[in-house]
């Protein structure tokens, strides 16, 4: 009896914590998400098993996924909106874009729509930052993204940086280094003068 | 390398740097004085040891130590052999818990294996370790041991040199390695390295993956039963790849300031990417002491293991440790010991060359210094890691208390130098591993046994395999400040060929093309997707795609409205030597003033009347933007290489594409970036797949006469073309030029300041008062013309 008391005043206890932090980390969803083609346009949900056993997503449940953050100076964050800040903010500085919540969903479309039928485009975001260059300042979200493009190959993965209201991918880096290159030859031809 | 291999554990905990190096030392003793010894196990009846949990202790196991072929001894080894028989029957010591995982916050050498990524973690609830060599439980148990060897020795080899120049006595001397190391966990990214022992859908392929920090192994498609973890050498050359990363990213994390990572290499070929695989095998080596990598996985059924010594038996006769017969560049770029007579543009062939190159280093170190080949081996690692650590620092410090500026441009910029206008090439390569030989073997001979070392031994060397590309040291790298440059011995360069960068010339043949233009339906399909892969930073334009497919893609050969284009510039070689890391960059660069094209440059184009700008007229031509227009040092702009040709007063002029679409009622709305890119209106390319990369050109061919196949066939790597989106709404028969910029690694003029007319009308040392001749281009000047051949390509828009 005194352990269900225990429980259930924990669990009381939990329900404005834990909608604290939902509205703190609302667009901060950091689970991965599935984007595919439908008739009816981009369809998403949360990655399943299978989907993360064929595209290669380490599964959360069995580590603690930890992204990097700098130990020895760690980076400013702007009070309002938890986000790292690269760069400095002050009164002057100019703000070129404001936060979107559908942002994942433009960026996925994006994608989808350069990529063949079958295609599956799986996000997660890693980051949310706010750079600041030249006293102009950008919210970017900064994204991890896993591209299976067919059921045959195995997936590319890199990380991304995405601007957080357009959903506009700015910038890509550390793709999958595969030690097979001849899937890189994307033609083969004889050329006539 | 033996002490390792038995005692094979060493997790610090790391939170300040006095705990950290005290621990150093502890850890030391431990090697030589801690590891208890172990035996047992029992022969079973096929000769083999019965790898039972029996056989072992808590926390034993048994893994092979080295691959079937080296252990068997026997070179054709059948791929049904029972891999029991290759065990010691000595224990080894695996792991101190229920799973094959170092769980560790906040440290550095924290890694995991399993399966592959979706299976759990193996659980031995008896914490022991023997599997029959048949299973997949063994596959996990010999991928973590090896990588458990590995990182310690990573880790050892890291933290003694990190002590040299930061421990109770240090050496005094610069190094590119951050005093924050250790204390910012800078060495090893903050989520563990993911080992994934067998992947169902790898087979005759492995990767490592940065942004997931994992690796994975494959196995062989025929010979199914045959699997890379089974070779620990590949596993070594993918924890290469993983240390490479590391490396690169050492000061940009420690820095703090940056939040992308660098790369040692972005296309699909190019130098940075071919320095990185001969640097995972030359990690083979490194671990082993054998220059050869992958005999088994690799070699046994699929020919294409590789040496890394010329003395190999694997290569053609003429390869030898001679100054006539070293593995030089640019001569085996392409060259394929078990194919020789094949010639392919290809990373890892191309990387052989730095591969020989480290090991012959490691062995002249050896005599130089009076070092074993254990610490010879060791002392290269540090070379390397400080070498890349430089080069990959995207703070554009490079060195530990140095100002910005002096490597990778500037931190908004570091990216684009790194990646495109001053990559990573076996020049820049060789250069600044170099510097490092310099500051501190040749400088403090105490690191040389008390041997002096003559940097004129490394010169030599570097020029037998035609490495001596740079004509200094660069030793303070793009900084601004009085110095003393410290020059090559010129008379040292015999083998090392440079080039005139005019000697690049677009094919002016009678009869040939100037350019092949791709613009298939399927062919350009197919590129989107491959751009789409993490190739591209932006995005491929909507304008031009209906439906997931490219909407206006007509495959005539010809640059039509709508289309995604491919282009392969036909460049062609005038001189009587091969030239290589030849690159083409069609990325935004300062050469246009006020919608206008500048005409101070080597092709003298366009004249005043056609529209061009000129010096007298518009100064900013003579100056380069000092940060390629970011607009934090100055606000000069870059502008896309793309210019068009209007009719103004009945004459034909050319003007930027913002003037074009004012004058043809062109609306910002239609912009293939949409209606903030009006810059890039009507032609751009795409971020990410605006530069070209042939891996050389022989004398008097162009690149596709280079690589010519015997079916008179070329095979195109996205690295070989350059793409272009072109607008919809370009009105047919518009001209274009886009004035592209091309360098190559074994350019004569592309590198540093001469007293010669470069054809390049530039304001001299206006905000930078240091330079001086001799001395290499600053980074900002890699906005500008100088360091580059001008190249005009023009085409007339068609239907
Ligand atoms: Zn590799």
């Amino acid at each position: 009896m005194k352990l269900f008391k225990n429980i259930l005043f924990i669990a009381i206890l939990s329900i404005p914590v834990y909608y604290t932090v939902k509205i703190m980390n609302a667009n901060e969803d950091k689970s991965w998400q599935t984007y595919y083609k439908s008739p009816e346009g981009t369809n998403v949900h949360q990655t399943t098993y299978k989907e993360k056993k064929k595209a290669r997503i380490i599964s959360d449940s069995f580590t603690k996924d930890k992204k990097r953050e700098p130990a020895s100076i760690p980076r400013p964050r702007d009070k309002k909106t938890n986000r790292e800040v690269l760069g400095k903010i002050d009164k002057n500085t100019l703000f070129e874009n404001k936060p979107n919540s559908n942002w994942k969903k433009i960026y996925a479309d994006e994608l989808l729509s350069k990529l063949g039928p079958d295609s599956k485009v799986f996000i997660k975001k890693n980051l949310g930052i706010i750079r600041v260059i030249a006293g102009k300042a950008t919210y970017i979200e900064q994204v991890q993204v896993t591209i299976q493009n067919d059921k045959d190959s195995p997936p590319n993965s890199f990380e991304a940086q995405v601007d957080a209201q357009t959903g506009k991918q700015l910038s890509v880096w550390n793709r999958t280094n595969f030690e097979d290159t001849k899937k890189d030859i994307i033609m083969k031809k004889r050329l006539v003068p | 390398m033996e002490d390792l291999k038995r005692n094979g554990l060493f997790n610090l905990k790391i939170k300040k740097q006095t705990i950290f190096m005290s621990a150093l030392v502890a850890y030391t003793l431990c090697l030589t004085s801690c590891v208890p010894s172990q035996s047992g196990g029992s022969s079973s009846s096929s000769g083999g040891v019965a790898n039972t949990s029996a056989s072992v202790n808590i926390g034993y196991g048994r893994v092979l130590h080295d691959n079937p072929i080296i252990l068997s001894g026997n070179s054709s080894l059948d791929h049904t052999v029972n891999l029991n028989s290759l065990l010691k029957t000595s224990q080894d010591f695996v792991i101190d818990g229920q799973y094959l995982q170092k769980t560790c916050v906040d440290d550095p050498h924290c890694f995991e294996v399993k399966k592959d990524s979706i299976t759990s973690l193996y659980q031995s609830t008896n914490q022991k370790w023997a599997f029959d060599t048949s299973t997949v439980e063994f596959d996990q148990v010999q991928m973590f041991t090896h990588m458990n060897w590995m990182i310690s020795k990573y880790n050892t080899d890291l933290s003694s040199t990190y002590s040299t120049y930061y421990g109770s006595n240090p050496s005094g001397l610069s190094t590119s390695l951050p005093m924050s190391l250790f204390t910012s966990g800078s060495t090893w990214e903050t989520s563990p390295l993911r080992g994934y022992a067998l992947c169902d859908d790898l087979p005759n392929n492995a990767f490592f993956s940065p942004s997931t920090y994992s690796i994975c192994l494959g196995f062989d498609s025929i010979y199914e039963d045959v699997k890379f973890v089974q070779d620990p050498t590949t596993l070594y050359h993918e924890l290469g790849h993983a240390f490479v990363h590391n490396a690169m990213n050492f000061r940009t994390r420690a820095s703090g300031t940056v939040a992308i990572d660098s790369n040692l290499g972005y296309f699909s070929y190019d130098e940075g990417k071919a320095i990185n695989e001969g640097i995972a095998d030359y990690f083979s080596y490194y671990m082993t002491g054998r220059a050869h990598v992958g005999e088994w996985s690799m070699g046994r059924f699929l020919n294409l293991s590789r040496p890394m010594e010329e003395s190999d038996d694997l290569h053609v006769a003429g390869i030898s440790e001679t100054s006539e017969g070293r593995l030089s560049y640019p001569t085996y770029l392409g060259y394929d010991p078990n194919n020789p007579e094949e010639n392919y543009e290809e990373i890892h062939y191309a990387g052989q060359i730095m591969s020989h190159f480290l090991v012959a280093f490691t062995k002249d170190l050896q005599t130089a210094c009076s070092f074993n080949n254990s610490y010879a081996r060791t002392f290269t690692f540090r070379l390397l890691m400080e070498t890349m650590a430089y080069l990959g620092d995207f703070s554009s410090i490079g060195i530990e208390g140095a100002a910005t500026y002096g490597v990778n441009h500037t931190p908004e910029n570091a990216k684009e130098w790194l990646q495109k206008n001053k990559p990573i090439t076996y020049r820049r390569f060789s250069q600044t591993f170099s510097r490092f030989v310099k500051s501190s073997l040749a400088t403090d001979s105490s690191l040389c046994n008390f041997n002096s070392y003559n940097i004129q031994r490394l010169e030599q060397l570097l020029d037998d395999y035609g490495l001596l590309l740079f004509k200094n040291y660069d030793m303070n790298g793009s900084r601004s400040l009085a110095e003393t440059i410290q020059n090559v011995e010129e008379l040292n360069r015999q083998k090392t060929v440079l080039i005139k960068k005019n000697q690049l010339l677009v094919d002016s043949r009678s009869g040939n093309s100037k350019a092949f233009i791709f613009d298939s339906y399927s062919d350009m399909n197919a590129a989107a997707t491959s751009l789409t892969n993490g190739f591209i930073d932006g995005s491929l334009s909507t304008t031009i795609f209906e439906n997931g497919n490219l909407k206006y893609n007509n495959g005539n050969g010809q640059v039509s409205p709508g289309e995604l284009v491919g282009i392969l510039l036909n460049l062609y070689n005038n001189s009587n030597s091969t030239m290589a890391g030849v690159r083409i960059l069609a990325n935004d660069w300062d050469h246009m003033q006020d919608g206008k094209p500048c005409n101070n440059f080597e092709d003298n184009f366009p004249s005043e009347s056609q529209g061009g700008a000129s010096v007298s007229n518009y100064p900013g031509c003579a100056e380069e933007a000092l940060d390629n227009g970011v607009g934090v040092l100055d606000s000069q702009t870059v502008e896309p290489v793309c210019f068009f040709q209007d009719i103004q007063d009945d004459a034909a002029v050319w003007v930027s594409q913002e003037t074009f679409m004012a004058s043809r009622a062109i609306e910002a709305t239609e912009c293939l970036g949409g209606s903030s890119s009006t810059k890039d209106c009507l032609i751009r390319s795409p971020k990410g797949a605006d530069v070209a990369w042939y891996s050389r050109i022989e004398p008097k061919k162009t690149w596709a006469e280079t690589l010519v196949d015997s079916n008179g066939e070329n095979e195109f790597k996205a690295s070989n073309i350059f793409f272009l989106e072109v607008s919809p709404s370009i009105p047919p028969g518009t001209t274009v030029n886009c004035r592209l910029r091309a360098s190559f690694t074994n350019c004569e003029d592309c590198h540093n300041i001469t007293s010669d007319d470069t054809g390049n009308t530039y304001t001299s040392n206006v905000n930078t008062p240091f330079e001086q001749v001799g001395d290499e281009y600053k980074d900002y000047k890699y906005s500008g013309a100088d360091p580059f051949r001008v190249i005009n390509f023009q085409f007339t828009v068609i239907d």
